[in-house]
């Protein structure tokens, strides 16, 4: 419980997101560091910011953080997740690389992880031919995804999935990829030309509607990539900050009677809730690649 | 078309796009007047951090993980493939020596049956024979016993008759050669008789 003077009020949205998004500190128990923050080592503190932050706070229609080149700890969590898939798959490679079963139940479980995006997602929605030269991308946007979200489970980590700089990154990388295997495969032209479906359409009217048409498929199919990277960063941050309202109740009732019947059942909710984080964890890092996988398979087989 | 949901939803898309846009200034005035925080916040070093992190694991990992674990399976799948058609070509096999084999089995027991059976035949074909022989041989036997019997008879009797006819020969002759008076008569007769049994001695 923390001292009721101390805090501010619990359901301050500054405060309430300030579990859930980026940060150059650590939030962790008042008792482990002073004000509760571990800050992140900072590469340098000299560096000047390349948006004017003044100007950017007198245009609060602006989403944009200045880049001034603070390390931060969705990045710390982000290399720590691409370490965790280092210190998995290479061994498990070395393992199984010359045609060998895996043995034991942690090698078995990635193998299985593996086999199914391969078999489930990759193969039906690339076809059989195509599918296998678009797995390392696959495995590694599905794997580092979610050891982004498993990380927000963690005690007093978060989850870098739960900023747009990193989703949209992720989203615009399956887009370039997108873009290059499907050019590679159609041609540069002919990729642009496979957007408009082909319709019998009289001369006249053909030189009005085909420009038209173009644009909008052009614009869905930007907005179906940026939906990618907004799909993933709602839930993420939807989850997380249920759970910190819900267990900022705790905090609400904590110098009232009330706490020792709020406690319990918040507890209670906020344990089932986990549960469910740590299923849609999986559930988005599988419908983020699952439509990546598709994207890339229209781009390759436009009809 | 192959596709009808993901085409709806892109021909819905530039009304998403639409709404996105007339909401994200609403969004915006929320953080003007509230200076409440923004979920949509876009932190460029972030999306730097979170492009190198990523495209960094894509190269290492497709490097020393994914192109082994991706050659791995392929290659135990083709063993696992492999290994399956051998058993079966190996099941087959088994399946086409086993019916030889019984087959060669059943006829082994025909053969030995009809064997027995033409030992069984063969030799009550040839105790009959000998029985048939040993009958043949017997009454030949018999036959020849007669015969020599007949024979031997025969001839004794073709001596008897020739020995009476020489000595009535003789006696007649004696008879004729001289004139007999009552006394050589009775000689006569009496030497004729002890010829006729010294000739004879035990033949009465």
């Amino acid at each position: 419980m923390e001292d009721p003077s101390h805090a501010v009020d619990p359901f301050d949205p500054h405060h309430l997101f300030g579990h859930v998004q980026d940060a150059p500190h650590f939030d962790v128990p008042q008792r482990l560091a002073e004000e509760g923050k571990i800050k992140v080592w900072q590469l340098s503190d000299a560096f000047e910011p390349f948006v004017d932050l003044q100007l950017m706070e007198a245009d609060p229609n602006w989403h944009l953080a200045p880049f001034d080149l603070s390390f931060t700890k969705f990045m710390l969590l982000e290399i720590i997740a691409a370490l965790f898939l280092v210190v998995f798959f290479i061994p498990l490679a070395r393992k199984i690389a010359d045609g060998s079963p895996a043995k034991g139940k942690w090698a078995n479980m990635l193998e299985v992880l593996l086999v199914f995006i391969r078999d489930e997602v990759a193969r039906p929605t690339i076809g059989r031919h195509d599918a296998d030269r678009f797995l390392p991308f696959l495995w590694t946007m599905f794997f580092f995804v979610l050891g982004c979200n498993l990380l927000g489970l963690a005690p007093w980590a978060g989850s870098a999935t739960g900023a747009l700089a990193t989703t949209f990154t992720l989203a615009m990388i399956t887009f370039g990829m997108v873009l290059i295997t499907g050019m590679a495969r159609q041609g540069i032209l002919g990729f642009w030309k496979a957007l408009v479906p082909h319709m019998e359409l009289p001369f006249v009217l053909a030189i009005f509607l085909i420009p038209m048409i173009f644009v909008l498929e052009l614009a869905g199919l930007l907005i179906k990539h940026v939906v990618l990277a907004v799909r993933l960063l709602a839930n993420m941050v939807a989850g997380h900050l249920v759970l910190a309202v819900l267990l900022a109740f705790i905090l609400a009732s904590a110098s009232h009677i009330a706490f020792y019947g709020v406690a319990p059942v918040v507890l209670a909710g906020a344990t089932a809730l986990t549960l469910l984080e740590l299923f849609v964890a999986f559930l988005q890092a599988y419908i983020f690649t699952f439509l990546s996988a598709l994207f890339i398979g229209t781009a390759i087989h436009p009809h | 078309m192959d596709l009808p949901m993901s085409d709806r939803a892109l021909r819905l898309t530039p009304a998403a796009l639409s709404m996105l846009l007339c909401s994200a200034p609403a969004i915006g005035w929320a953080s003007a007047e509230g200076a409440g925080p923004d979920p949509l916040i876009f932190d460029i070093d972030l999306a730097i951090c979170t492009a190198i992190v990523f495209l960094l694991t894509l190269a290492v990992l497709r490097k020393f993980a994914w192109r082994p674990i991706v050659t791995g399976l392929e290659k135990r799948e083709q063993a696992i493939a492999d290994n399956i058609a051998t058993a079966e070509n190996a099941a087959e096999e088994a399946r086409k020596l086993t019916a030889h084999y019984e087959e060669k089995l059943a006829g082994a027991a025909d053969e030995v049956r009809a064997i027995i059976e033409e030992a069984r035949r063969d030799a009550e074909h040839t105790g009959q024979q000998i029985v048939e022989k040993a009958h043949t041989k017997a009454t030949e036997e018999g036959n020849r016993l007669l015969r020599e019997v007949e024979l031997a008879k025969n001839i004794a009797l073709k001596e008897i008759s020739d020995r009476a006819t020489n000595l009535a020969v003789d006696l007649a002759g004696k008879i004729v050669q001289r004139e007999l008076s009552p006394n050589d008569h009775a000689q006569l007769i009496q030497s004729a008789q002890t010829q006729f049994t010294r000739a004879n001695p035990s033949d009465n």
